[in-house]
């Protein structure tokens, strides 16, 4: 990959003659006007040097021209910090030519020519090679350099008010990371900045429950409170992204995915006896009700009958209830439909970005219940039903 | 036998330029050709000055070739001469340049700044490709070759993303080279998908079809 890069740059860098960048220097009027004023800077990449008394011209203003930015090489850091004077007035491009000149002069200056040539030229140009110079800063210790490379991959991700599908999601997410590290060495404005980059990639603004996604997307587990009622809307999300994802995308479900889900959810399921115990008032208002109509004249029916339309209603509240936890919640499937509309399928960067998350949550919640609250010491023993997973560590 | 064929090709360029001046933006290329067909030829013949093939060669590290070329140029009038004599410094200034940055990159490697001197390293190439030849630059370019291998081992595991072998390849390029710049960016390019050193592959739960 380096090599292809640098292999690339090599001839063409160098070939100041008639880039493209330097069309307009090239053009006749350009020549001209040198030809007019040799002393006067041109808007070459490099600057022209003087040519000293008692030397020959060359009667090719280009072969003159590139002469002078070969023979500027003489004093290498200047000539970059010229060239990048005419990049600043706008009379040049910042092009293959500007870095190669550039790179020489990097590698020949001292350390403190070095770092102020970087950080002129870091700041003027986006590249591969100016994000490898933020990176050379960040790393040398300057924490400033961290923002100052996450802003820099941000504007390599896509234009700021893009379609945020359309960004680059590895870009972006080096931008976050970049920022995350400005943010932990305490950099002024890193914080906002993460704040706006996440806000960029976010495919659920504006989801029910946008909280809880968001917290899952960006890996700040902590934040998440471990309720039944949370389970049951991450259940329902990733059921809901689920399903639709193995619809489309064989393969996007793994076993370990549907292991640590199964795990996640078997507190959940855990619940189910208490919800129908939860239910049952209502059982026995219908039971009640029932016994009533009997009296009334159904007579024909009997206890038998009454007690075993009981068992029916019991039978149907259990059911309701198993199924409302196995499936979740409907604003987590909701929001899971939204997110597989959002990032159009799960295989793009930030439907798996989703997928990954989730699964690391439910590591993160590996052998946490919400079933062992301090308050309540004599745990209710969590039967797992037939089909459940439960924890055999607890 | 050989001779012919570049003879031929010399005239035919000749007499283009004698015939109509718009050719002469042809000659270059030829030219160009023609001085490297000196640079393998034991006594380069005489021929006509071709400032653009020279730059070309310069301006793409190849010293050696320019330097043939300036040397069989037919100088008739003194300008030329003193053109000649400003290319041929150019080679000089090139060639101290590219030493300069060699003998740099020496020193870094000794300190085991592998980055830097393999940045040097290329911008003394890019100066002077003769630099490349053996025995001059071995232990850099090896050095070279074993910081590109280590770079591409971690850009391999990123298509997959596949945080085992991201953590394997980026701690065999922290022991090569533990503040590269290269590799730092393709970190933080993975940051969606890992996180360094922490184990992502779940423990199998029981129960369950992970565990079979």
């Amino acid at each position: 990959m380096k090599a292809a890069i640098r292999k690339g740059h090599a001839l063409p860098a160098r070939a100041v003659a008639c880039s493209a960048a330097l069309l307009a220097a090239c053009s006749p009027a350009a020549q001209d006007a040198t030809r007019a004023s040799p002393a006067q800077p041109r808007a070459a990449v490099s600057p022209a040097a003087q040519v000293p008394p008692g030397v020959s011209r060359f009667d090719d203003p280009a072969t003159e021209r590139a002469v002078r930015q070969l023979e500027a090489l003489a004093r290498p850091v200047a000539a970059c910090q010229q060239a990048m004077d005419a990049v600043e007035r706008g009379r040049a491009d910042p092009g293959e030519a500007l870095e190669a000149l550039c790179r020489t002069a990097l590698a020949d200056a001292g350390d403190a020519d070095a770092a102020r040539l970087s950080a002129r030229y870091r700041g003027l140009v986006r590249s591969s090679f100016a994000a490898e110079l933020w990176a050379v800063a960040a790393l040398g210790g300057d924490g400033a350099a961290w923002l100052g490379l996450a802003r820099h991959l941000d504007a390599e991700a896509g234009p700021a008010g893009a379609d945020n599908a359309a960004l680059d999601a590895a870009s972006l997410a080096g931008a976050q990371a970049a920022a995350q590290r400005a943010v932990n060495l305490g950099v002024p404005e890193a914080a906002d900045e993460l704040a706006r980059l996440q806000d960029r990639e976010f495919p659920l603004a504006g989801a029910r429950l946008e909280p809880l996604w968001r917290a899952i997307y960006f890996r700040q587990f902590d934040r998440i409170a471990d309720t039944i009622d949370n389970r049951r809307h991450v259940a329902g999300f990733t059921l809901g992204v689920v399903d639709i994802c193995s619809r489309w995308e064989v393969g996007v479900r793994t076993v370990g995915f549907d292991a640590a889900l199964e795990t996640y959810l078997a507190p959940v399921r855990g619940q189910v006896p208490g919800r129908v115990v939860q239910a049952l008032p209502k059982v026995g208002r219908t039971l009640a009700e029932s016994a009533a109509e009997a009296r009334d004249g159904m007579a024909g029916r009997g206890l038998d009958g009454v007690i075993e339309q009981g068992l029916r209603i019991y039978h149907a509240a259990r059911r309701e209830v198993r199924n409302a936890v196995a499936v979740g919640s409907s604003d987590g499937r909701h929001a899971g439909q939204q997110l597989f509309n959002s990032v159009q399928s799960c295989r793009s960067p930030r439907g798996m970005k989703m997928l990954d998350a989730l699964g690391d949550y439910f590591r993160f919640m590996h052998n946490r219940s919400p079933l062992r609250p301090q308050a309540q010491p004599p745990a209710p023993p969590s039967q797992p039903s037939p089909g459940t997973v439960a924890h055999r560590q607890e | 036998m050989a001779d012919t064929p570049r003879t031929a090709l010399l005239a035919t360029v000749l007499a283009t330029m004698l015939v109509c001046p718009a050719a002469l933006a042809l000659a270059p290329a030829a030219a160009s050709l023609q001085s490297r067909a000196t640079d393998t030829a034991a006594a380069p013949a005489a021929m006509p000055a071709d400032p653009a093939g020279v730059l070309a060669d310069l301006q793409a590290g190849h010293l050696q070739a320019a330097e043939a070329a300036l040397h069989g140029w037919t100088t008739a009038a003194p300008d030329d001469a003193a053109r000649r004599r400003r290319l041929l410094a150019l080679v000089q200034l090139q060639r101290q340049l590219a030493a300069r940055l060699l003998a740099r990159a020496d020193a870094d490697l000794q300190q085991r700044r592998l980055p830097q001197a393999v940045e040097r390293l290329e911008a003394a190439l890019a100066l002077d490709d003769s630099l490349a030849q053996p025995p001059r630059a071995t232990a850099l370019l090896a050095a070279r070759s074993r910081l590109w291998q280590a770079r591409d081992a971690v850009a391999r595991c990123m298509p997959p993303r596949d945080a085992a072998c991201m953590d394997q390849a980026v701690r065999a390029a922290h022991a090569l080279a533990p503040r590269d710049p290269a590799l730092a960016l393709l970190a933080l390019q993975a940051s969606a998908w890992w996180t360094p050193g922490q184990q992502r592959r779940p423990a199998p739960v029981e129960g369950t079809t992970s565990s079979r």
